[in-house]
Formats: C-alpha cells, structure tokens, sequence
C-alpha cells in the first residue's frame, strides 16, 4: 500500500463521483432529470407511523432495494441512514469509474455527516423497550445504534482498511463538513482520495421536533416565498467522491468540478436562530479560502429551508456580501426536503451538476418572492445557464455554518468542452 | 503539518469539577469511586456506575439558558468553562479564531429515547418537552459551549466512538495547520445514562461498570502559542481494523504515527492503551506488550480506573500523560481500539515536568 505522502504545493480537489439517493431519484442521472425537471418528490411518509401527527407529508427515497444495492453490509443488521451512505458511497465510487482495489492501494479519508446517525434505531429501539423492557436491549443494539457506524458501514462495504473514518454530527451543515475534511485531506496531501458527504434517514424523533417546533409545512416547502410556512423533513445520501486534479488527469477521469474552497464558523448565539452577521462572515471565509471574487460567483445554492426565519436570514447574510445585486439564489429543498445532514451534501451534487450540465435548478413551489428575500429564484422551472462557480450554503442548529465553494474545471475530458 | 501544542486542559471526572482532582487521582492511581446511576426511565437501582458525583445541569451551570439541556452538554460546558479560567476569548478577533471540536459516540442516547418515548406515549405524537427539542441535534454540547463562551471560530462535533477524543485531536491540529483557526479547544465527552448502561453492558458484558465525563485540551500552533506549552502533538494515525485483526491494524497505526513524529517504539516513555472491552482490548494490551517494555507500559495511569468511558476514553488518556511527573522532552503515545473495527494512536511529546494542575 502506498502512503499518501504531504503534498509540498497544495494540491487542486477535483470531484470525479457522485452518489445521490433523494426523493426526486436515486442515483445521478435520476437525480439531474429530477433537478432539470423541477420534480417535487413529497408525499406522506411510511418510515414511521405518522398517525395524529398534523402534517405526515415529507420527503422519502423510494425503490432503494438494499439488499441489491449493498454487497458486503447486510441490510438487516444495519440502519437505514448507514444503508444509505453505503449506497450512495458505491454508487458515487462507480460513477467515478474506479473500484475498490484502486481505493485500497492508496490511503483515503471518510467522512460523513449526520444529523441524527441512527436515532431511527433507537425510535425503534425506545418502541421495543416499552414493550418488552430491557430485553429490548441486545448484544448488537450498541453497534447498530452508533453513530460513527455511518461512516464506518461505508468502510465495511467497500471492505477498506487504510483509511481514516469519522461521522461529523454537525447537524444540518454536516455535508459541507464532510467535504471540507475531505477537501483538505487531499490537498495537503494527507489522503489519495475521499469520500465525504451526508446520509439521514427519516425518523420520529426529528418529525416530533420539527413539527413542535411548528417549523413544519402543511403542503410543501416553499423557500423564499411570501407564504412559506416552514420546512418538510426528508432523508437521502450524498456521496463525494474526491481526489486531487493530477490524479484525475492521470487516470482520464471525467471531472464534474473543482471544489475551490469552504469557510466554517460558528455564531455562538442562538441555539435554534441562524445569526446575518456570522453567516456572512462564513460566506466571507469561503470565498476568501477559494480565492473566489463574490462577482464571479454564477450560482447559490441555498440553505433554504422555508421556514420563515431562515430565509429572510439567509438571504440578508448574502446581500451582505453581494450587495444589491447577488447572484441567483436557488433552495432545492422544495424538491428533495430537509434531508439534514444529507441536505448540504445533495446540494453541493445539484451545484456540480449546474456546473457540468449549464443548467440551473430551479426553486420549486414558488408562487411569489417575498419581499424580504429580494432574489432570483429561478421560480418553478430550471434555466439553461452558463454556470461557472457556485456557493453551496449549509446552516444548522447549534450555528454551526459551512459554506462550500464549487467551480468548473478546464479538463478536456469535461463533457462542457465536447 | 507543522505541530500543534496543548497550553491547557482541564476536566470534569467522578473525581470532581476541574483539572486538579483527575489529575492528583490519576497520579496516585486511585479507581473512581462507584455509586448508584441516576434515577431515569429504565434504571436498575443495583447497577454501578463511576459518575461524576451529584452533577446536575442546572447546579453546574446555573438556570439561565440550561433548561433541559441534557447531561453531555452539561458536562461539556463545565468543562469548557474551566478550561477558559472564566475568561474566554478577549475581543472579536479572539472569539473569531477560537475553535472547538468535541468527539462523541451518539451523543445522548437517554435523551434521544425518552424524547421518542414522549412522542409515542403523549395524547398527540408532538407532545415532546420543548425545552428538550435543542437537544435533538447532536452538536448541542459543543454549540452551546460556544454560545456560553463567544467561541466564534469553527465548531465541530465528530462521532467516532472509542475514537472519538484521537479524532477530535486531529481534527483541531488540522483545522491550526490549514489556518482555519488560531486556537482550538479540542477533547471528548460521555455521559452515563440508564439505557447507555444497558446497550454497553448488552455488548460488552453485564459486569462491564461505566465511566462518564469529559476532558478538553487547548491546542494553539507550536509558533505561535500564547500559554505555557504542556505537550507537543507530534502524530494522530487512525485507520479500520478489517475482520477483527484489530492487532494487525494497530500495530500499522502505531508504526505510521510513529514514523509520522520520526520516532520509533525504543523511545517511547510511556504508552497508555485505551482498555477497550473483549477481544478488541485483549488484542490491543498484545501490541502493547509485543511493542512497548513493561516499564513503558506501566508509566501511566491506566483509563481502566475510570470504567468504560466509550467516547471520553482518548481524552482522559491524554489527561494521564499530561498528568504524570517526569523530565521534559518524554515521548509519549496514547492508542485507541474501538470494537466495532476502528484504531488509532496519537504521539506527544511531553514538554513540562507533569507536576503542575
């Protein structure tokens, strides 16, 4: 095996794989024709019993068979948000054209973000312990309930060993995360390549929450519209495959795009509110990383969760960086929903592929912008576009912000230069 | 990587609030004192547990802002609180550079079940404890520490089991390296709970006894550090052991940190293995002893004396190392097996005489 050895110049990231499971489709090409299309996948959700709750409206991948999808885990003895990260993590190493014995011969990293891990483990876990007391408890509950067991069930798909494995828990941002570890492995050298994004899985606990909370829309997710009541919960994958520009040269990978750079901060102010003048200085902090202008940014792919707050937030936070002219300014929950750890994951893929398609998702939905997030939406239907570099925004409870900076890469095999 | 330093430390532990007494226990090798588990849905009045004595949330940190919050960031926050003197960061440029990243295994899995319970047992399925729902998502203890303190700099939260406090440790000396921060507070937190209690002891054992708390370090880059350097991080190495030949993937994460600090086993004054339970800890006590000689392996108080500890462990075997006397310029390495497969090791260099805290 060889080491990854430090790079002595920092080394260009390039993302050559995508994995995606949402409830517009699974897998990329699924996944482009639902963005192009503007497809809402919501319906009523059947992961969980949602009898007397207000709303039972969501976002829930379907036709994910994980016997077929998994070679190594058996779906039986793993959650469903570790099925999902170790599907979307093999489709995104096939779609990258590689396979295993290439990831094996090098060092690599593995990060996914979660917001929740397995909690729909425990929901059943908590339901099995009402019924039957402590029998409910047995010797694999701990395993299966873990939540660094996300990252680590990709490991043991792809039957790994070299490879440093976490699970960032940094709720609804966790997939910038991920990709910032990832992003930062490979360019220092420290990794040969990466796999880095986020899985969630639906479950009670966070349905329960949201829905108390009274952030929960009785019809669909409407971002940054003068009627939007708040945000559908969803579940889903993103699965990054990265590696360093010379090594997807070398290879004649085709190259969706170059990551360019990420910022996360903190706004060590509210647990639950996003705070304008932190989530600007995390933009702020992305662009400076990437060495992007904020007049070169084509694309933000938005947090936009539709939930009041959030989006007049958000959208003050990047007018405060653009000024009065930002660029467009996407939510593609209205399609896939809050997918929380997953959500930053799918929406840097979606940024990816504006990139190498030149289209532009559009936010749907719409009926009218609010005032109060004075922006291009796209409304309702995608537009062809040159897309160039895109900004992909991930807030989260707690303040946790990360925000991730994509941009088109000039390779020959790119399907833009064909 | 240029090399990060750790300026400061402290701790909350079942031997008390604040550095001093994990430190003096852990010196004189004194087991944590065992005790009833608190009173909670699904509790076993016989079980043992090594607690942190009488820690209430609200006691601990006061009423303002704590309400419901749960046991992990409760702890966490007490021990960020004593590891920042009362201080915290001075103006925004500080607040801005001030990191923190905190490595957990499921975060609260007592509060995560009873909050589902309240759901499946309430007239409607919403009737969950609002002043709860902050805790839902599991970057609580270490968002709401930079709440407490202005911690404005990168947050992160990583769930990585056993390894939890080696990953939270590479995490924070990359985020130094990258330029991401100029200060990081960097550790692991656990909390002992009734139902974590019986998913331990369900895997591991019903004699297993668990341990809780939390230990942070202060990490600033080695040229630029404003406080007293205690210890140099030289390595963190961790990879995945496949089908259980954790041995073979520890004794490769040994060799790699090592290499990576330009040492070797011969120099090591002290290795402190993480006492992982079964064969995982069976397989790492025989590296150790096929590795390191007695007395390297006997330098250290062993985490044992704190039960099992799950996430906590790698940062009170940093806080052993820390804690032990002897000349400066000691190498010294902590090891990490988590059952479910992955292992690690992190080498330092010791830099003061251990007597200090």
């Amino acid at each position: 095996m060889s080491a990854a050895r430090p790079a002595a110049q920092p080394r260009r990231v390039v993302l050559t794989g995508c994995g995606a499971l949402s409830s517009i489709g699974n897998g990329v090409e699924e996944f482009t024709e639902g963005l192009k299309a503007g497809r809402v996948g919501t319906g009523d959700i059947g992961v969980f019993d949602t009898t007397g709750f207000p709303s039972t409206r969501g976002h829930q991948v379907h036709g994910f068979d994980a016997a077929a999808r998994l070679h190594r885990i058996r779906p039986e003895d793993t959650g469903r948000a570790t099925q999902f990260a170790a599907a979307a993590a093999r489709m995104a190493l096939d779609d990258a054209g590689l396979d295993e014995e290439w990831l094996r011969a090098r060092r690599g990293t593995v990060v996914i973000g979660t917001t929740d891990g397995e909690v729909g483990e425990l929901d059943l876990l908590t339901e099995s312990a009402l019924s039957l007391g402590l029998a409910a408890f047995t010797g694999t509950s701990l395993s299966r309930t873990a939540t660094g067991g996300l990252a680590l069930g990709v490991v043991r798909e792809l039957a790994l060993s070299d490879v440093e494995s976490s699970t960032v828990a940094t709720a609804c941002a966790a997939g910038n995360y991920a990709i910032g570890a990832g992003f930062d492995a490979i360019r220092t050298g420290r990794s040969a390549w990466a796999l880095v994004g986020g899985a969630d899985a639906l479950n009670r606990k966070t349905f329960a929450g949201f829905a108390r909370l009274g952030l929960v829309a009785p019809d669909e997710c409407r971002p940054f519209d003068t009627g939007r009541l708040g945000l559908l919960t969803g579940e889903g994958a993103g699965l990054l495959l990265l590696e360093s520009e010379e090594s997807a040269l070398a290879r004649g990978a085709e190259i969706y795009a170059e990551v360019l750079g990420y910022g996360v901060n903190c706004d060590a102010s509210h647990p639950t509110a996003p705070e304008r003048d932190s989530v600007a200085r995390c933009i702020r902090l992305a662009l400076e990383n990437a060495s992007v202008k904020p007049e070169e940014v084509d694309l933000i792919s938005a947090h936009g969760t539709g939930t009041p707050t959030n989006d007049a937030t958000e959208i003050a936070a990047i007018r405060e960086v653009y000024g009065d002219r930002p660029p467009r300014t996407v939510g593609v929950k209205a399609m896939i929903g809050h997918t929380m750890g997953a959500a930053s994951a799918l929406g840097a893929i979606a940024s990816a592929l504006a990139i190498r398609h030149g289209f532009v998702p559009p936010t749907a939905n719409h009926r009218a912008t609010d005032p109060d997030c004075p922006v291009d939406v796209v409304p309702n239907a995608s537009v062809p576009a040159d897309v160039r570099i895109v900004q992909n925004n991930g807030l989260a409870f707690g303040g946790n912000n990360a925000v991730v900076l994509l941009g088109r890469h000039d390779s020959p095999r790119g399907e833009y230069a064909r | 990587m240029s090399t990060a330093v750790i300026t400061d430390w402290s701790a909350v532990s079942p031997y008390g609030t604040g550095r001093g007494p994990l430190a003096a226990a852990l010196r004189a090798r004194t087991a944590a004192p065992e005790s009833a588990g608190p009173e909670e849905w699904t509790s076993d009045p016989a079980a043992t547990a090594r607690v942190v004595p009488g820690f209430e949330v609200r006691d601990a940190l006061g009423k303002a802002g704590t309400r419901g919050m749960d046991r992990i960031t409760g702890l966490t926050a007490v021990t960020v609180r004593e590891l920042l003197g009362g201080a915290g960061p001075v103006g925004e440029d500080d607040e801005l550079g001030t990191g923190l990243v905190l490595g957990v295994a499921s975060g609260s899995v007592q509060g995560f079940m009873e909050f589902t319970k309240a759901s499946l047992e309430g007239d409607s399925p919403i009737d969950v404890p609002p002043s709860k729902t902050p805790n839902m998502a599991m970057n609580r203890a270490a968002s709401a520490s930079a709440i407490r303190h202005r911690l404005k700099g990168p947050n992160s939260t990583v769930a990585a089991g056993r390894l939890a406090g080696l990953v939270a440790l590479d995490q924070a000396r990359r985020l130094l390296a990258d330029g991401r921060a100029e200060r990081v507070l960097a550790g692991s937190a656990e909390e002992y709970s009734a139902t974590r209690a019986h998913l331990t002891r369900a895997a591991h054992g019903a004699g297993t006894v668990l341990g809780e708390g939390c230990v942070m370090v202060l990490l600033e880059s080695a040229g630029t550090a404003t406080g007293t350097p205690l210890a140099e991080v030289l390595a963190v190495h961790h990879r995945v052991a496949p089908d259980g030949d954790f041995a073979g993937a520890l004794t490769a994460a040994v060799g790699a940190a090592l290499a990576e600090a330009g040492t070797g086993p011969a120099d090591v004054w002290a290795a402190v293995p993480s006492e992982a339970p079964g064969t995982a800890g069976d397989q790492e006590r025989r590296v150790h002893g096929e590795l390191f000689p007695a007395e390297a392996r006997g330098r250290a108080a062993s985490v044992a004396l704190l039960g099992e500890t799950a996430a906590a462990t790698g940062a009170y075997q940093l806080a052993a190392l820390l804690s032990e006397p002897g000349a400066p310029g000691r190498i010294a390495l902590v090891t990490a097996v988590d059952p479910d497969g992955p292992v690690g090791c992190a080498v330092l260099r010791l830099l003061t005489d251990g007597a200090a805290g």
